[in-house]
């Protein structure tokens, strides 16, 4: 807990704005007891207070890419939540993984940003919008 | 008794030859959690449109700071286009950091190889892609996700 503080510290003095960031020190889970807990330190350093949403997914076309979220026999407390920039939150994953081999994963903690209507004056135009989501990948043991 | 006094005295006067026998060990030992950030700086970014009428197109500016291994991917472009809307072609690039223009399948940067801070620049636009060579009027919206994994 106290290395996790720091690290927050650290990285929300380190220069960067507005980033979400999801904190794991541990890497490797056994899945023996049939029941994985992960638990992570979720936050972020934007101006005001955000939402922001968890969630677990399985990897994707490599061990490298987060795939597809996962939701059957997993519970994350909390899922959602609005927190104040600065502060962290501890957030505890548990899910019921039914592996035969060394497995990743990925939690990861995602900020959509809120539709904004802009005025064009009457002018036609466009917009981008685009959430960002910081993943930590992590392995269980069959 | 004399003697013993004598020894004492010593003692509480030169004191550091008679305890240079203690010591202590120190030991200092850390661990950093890896982490990675990918940040939009700047929200909602607004596409204007060229004086042709074939491109809508706008800038922003990202950041990426990771303490290990890492990698950035886009995720495949959802773009709104008005009702009826001649072809067209988004593209979202987050400079020297990874670009995606597909509706369907995710592009990924390359691996960081270690520890990384980049601040760069988001370029946004969608260009025409019919034999008119016009964007048909109206409003347009791209969304995509940029997720940053530590590895």
């Amino acid at each position: 807990m106290g290395r996790t503080i720091l690290l927050l510290i650290a990285v929300l003095w380190s220069g960067h704005s507005y980033a979400q960031t999801a904190f794991l020190d541990k890497r490797e889970f056994s899945a023996k007891s049939g029941l994985v807990r992960v638990k992570l330190g979720v936050a972020h350093s934007r101006q005001g207070a955000v939402e922001l949403t968890v969630r677990l997914k399985a990897a994707g076309k490599d061990d490298q890419r987060p795939g597809p979220i996962l939701t059957e026999s997993v519970n994350i407390v909390p899922r959602e939540f609005k927190i104040p920039p600065n502060r962290l939150r501890k957030v505890l994953i548990s899910f019921e993984p039914k592996i035969t081999t060394r497995m990743p994963y990925f939690a990861c903690v995602v900020y959509q940003p809120s539709v904004e209507r802009m005025d064009r004056d009457g002018r036609a135009g466009g917009s981008m919008l685009l959430a960002t989501e910081s993943c930590s990948r992590f392995w269980v043991m069959p | 008794m004399k003697v013993l006094k004598t020894a004492l005295a010593i003692a509480l006067i030169a004191p550091t030859p008679l305890f240079a026998a203690t010591s202590a060990d120190i030991q200092a030992t850390g661990k950093v959690a890896t982490f990675c950030n990918i940040s939009n700086q700047g929200g909602p970014i607004a596409m204007t449109p060229t004086a042709e009428g074939d491109q809508l197109s706008g800038t922003g500016s990202y950041n990426y700071v990771a303490n290990g291994n890492s990698k950035v991917e886009l995720s495949a472009l959802q773009l709104t286009a008005p009702n009826g809307a001649a072809a067209s072609i988004p593209k979202i690039e987050l400079i020297q950091l990874v670009a995606n223009n597909s509706s369907s399948a995710a592009a990924s940067s390359p691996e960081s190889q270690g520890v990384i801070r980049q601040d760069g620049t988001i370029a946004t636009s969608i260009l025409q892609n019919n034999s008119a060579r016009l964007l048909t009027a109206g409003d347009y919206a791209i969304q995509a996700t940029a997720t940053c994994t530590s590895l």
